[in-house]
């Protein structure tokens, strides 16, 4: 690119330039930071899993509670 | 953890563009001017900031978190699970409509702040003209009538992205209640307990949060998008004038200047100075004058390779000038302009400001050389008075003075002064002429003006017209041709004698 040309506020559509966002993403969490991402994410996907696994366990709780339940139930 | 990984990819993007604004050349900041370039900037590092800080992380979380409900839903049950996820595609739809319309309107009430943001920094700038002229009154109607625009497209804007809260609501209540139907139907069929049905509730309940965000997301990620495809082209701008790959530094021995049929346009078609040939001798000082548009300012910026000239050689004690490296060139050369430009800085900083390894000392010898030293010392803090922004708090002959001990402080080889002597008042104008003096002594030196009486003592004098050198010799010797010189020379002093006006000649000979 050369200085011809003029960086001004382009108005109109945002289009979605992927080449954009994908360099936005690497700069956050690419490079060097890969490490410090994995464990983000890894933190993010054990607070998720925590969050998933309420229901499932009180739906468990449920089916004791109810007629003819047991706490054979608990068991998966 | 994603908030620090967030704030240390915006530092990055902000360090890279500055970093790369700062190696730019002259020709960008005329097509860019600083106040779109500062607004843009602002503008689209925020957007950036609100994806890095807040979309980027939350569409991580979302997807991870939809994943892992669909995961557990087909291992519980895959015929609800069917009937939970059938709203997917219909949340993430409306989400898309939404971003669409929406997006766009976002976009433009970007724009329009921008363009506020410029006006504001443009009237706040010259809110001298504005009150001289008594304009403050249309400065408020226009304004306002900017700001009424960024209120009705944000209201657009607003109003279309609250339609998205109602519909998704309105989708997810219908997901509930799908699944709830269904559930009660294979309890009651005996292919599903209570806790799995009661499970199923709760998941559809923790999907539809993410899903109902995502169209904040989707808006987020395309103004992001849009913004960060401005900075990464500010990013990625590159300068058209480079080092040649064997370049060398520049090795002063007297300067000497030649030109050499030198053509130059801004356009490549059209030219603004043409088949300029000349040769400037060690220590001359060369006065330049010329009507506006002659190509005076011009001839400085190529000779200081602001510019690349488009037919003919310059050269810098026998050096070609296109084979020099920039750094080493603009070391030497010293330049004082018309708008005397200070930090918002200490006094004693901004004159060391062009020499690293200079000294107070240094500083305050050549603060005293340019005239500054009395009136610095005036100031109620002396050399550690704070300027304001620009430089503001002083007068413009006194702005002027500091420039000028600044490029002594960094002892350039040669100067170039453009109307230095503008717009001050004819006491001020001898003080600042008696220090350029000092300033240009034993040094290669051009010096633009329009008034006459301030480079009638140079060495030579070279009239240019039209881009061309019409006349270039000494003022007595162009006087007497009474060609173009003498014609300028006379309508600049008409009816006050070829010599000058006495104020003026008071002037000449004080400053000789």
């Amino acid at each position: 690119m050369s200085t011809d040309t003029a960086i001004t506020a382009e108005a109109g559509e945002p289009i979605l330039r992927p080449n954009t966002i994908t360099r936005l993403v690497t700069g956050m969490i690419g490079g060097p930071r890969r490490g410090r991402t994995a464990l983000a994410v890894g933190c993010m996907v054990i607070a998720m899993l925590g969050l998933t696994l309420i229901p499932y366990a009180t739906g468990r709780g449920m089916n004791v509670i109810a007629d003819g339940g047991s706490k054979d139930d608990l068991a998966y | 953890m994603f908030a620090r990984l967030a704030a240390a990819a915006l530092y990055n993007v902000q360090t890279d563009l500055f970093d790369n604004v700062q190696t730019l050349p002259m020709g960008f900041f005329f097509k860019n001017t600083p106040g779109e370039l500062s607004s843009n900037v602002t503008n689209d590092a925020e957007v950036i900031s609100l994806f890095y800080t807040t979309a980027l992380s939350q569409i991580l979380r979302a997807n991870i978190q939809v994943v892992m409900i669909i995961v557990v839903m087909f291992v519980l049950n895959w015929q609800l699970a069917i009937v939970a996820i059938v709203a997917i595609p219909l949340l993430m739809g409306v989400a898309y409509v939404i971003a669409a319309i929406s997006g766009p309107v976002f976009n433009k009430l970007q724009d329009t702040l921008g363009d506020v943001s410029a006006f504001q920094e443009e009237t706040l700038s010259g809110y001298k003209v504005i009150i001289s002229n008594n304009r403050g009154k249309w400065a408020s109607e226009r304004h306002e009538e900017q700001v009424d625009g960024v209120f009705s497209i944000g209201n657009r804007a607003f109003m279309t992205s609250l339609m998205q809260f109602p519909v998704t609501q309105v989708v997810s209540f219908g997901q509930d209640v799908a699944v709830l139907v269904v559930g009660t139907f294979l309890v009651i069929d005996g292919s599903a307990t209570l806790g799995t049905v009661l499970a199923f509730a709760g998941y559809s309940a923790l999907m539809s949060a993410p899903l109902a965000e995502m169209s904040n997301l989707i808006t987020a990620s395309l103004n992001a998008s849009a913004g960060g495809d401005r900075v990464f082209r500010l990013i990625d701008e590159r300068p058209d004038i480079t080092d040649a790959p064997d370049a060398v530094d520049y090795e002063f021995k007297g300067g000497r200047i030649q030109f050499e049929h030198v053509d130059f346009g801004y356009a490549p078609h059209s030219l603004v100075l043409r088949d300029n040939t000349f040769d400037v001798a060690p220590g001359e000082n060369i006065g330049i004058c010329g009507p506006t548009g002659a190509g005076k300012s011009t001839l400085i910026n190529i000779l200081t390779r602001y510019y690349d000239i488009n037919a003919g050689r310059i050269l810098i004690d026998g050096q070609d000038l296109s084979k020099l490296t920039q750094a080493s060139l603009r070391k030497q050369i010293g330049v004082v302009l018309q708008e005397a430009f200070l930090f918002t800085d200490t006094v004693m900083n901004n004159l060391l400001y062009a020499s690293g390894d200079a000294t107070e000392e240094d500083a305050i010898e050549a603060a005293k050389k340019a005239n500054a030293h009395d009136f610095i010392l005036g100031l109620p803090s002396g050399y550690d008075t704070l300027l304001t922004e620009r430089g503001a708090n002083l007068s413009q002959g006194q702005r002027q003075m500091i420039t000028i001990a600044r490029a002594m402080v960094a002892s350039p080889k040669m100067m170039i002064l453009d109307e230095a002597t503008s717009n001050v008042d004819t006491r001020t104008e001898k003080l600042i002429q008696d220090g350029m003096r000092k300033l240009m002594e034993n040094k290669t030196s051009f010096s633009i003006a329009h008034r006459l009486a301030t480079i009638r003592n140079s060495s030579r004098i070279m009239v240019l017209n039209g881009g061309e050198i019409v006349e270039m010799a000494g003022h007595d010797e162009l006087m007497a041709a009474k060609g173009f010189y003498y014609a300028l020379y006379m309508s600049q002093f008409k009816g006050k004698g070829p010599s000058g006006d006495a104020a003026d000649i008071a002037l000449d000979f004080a400053s000789t």
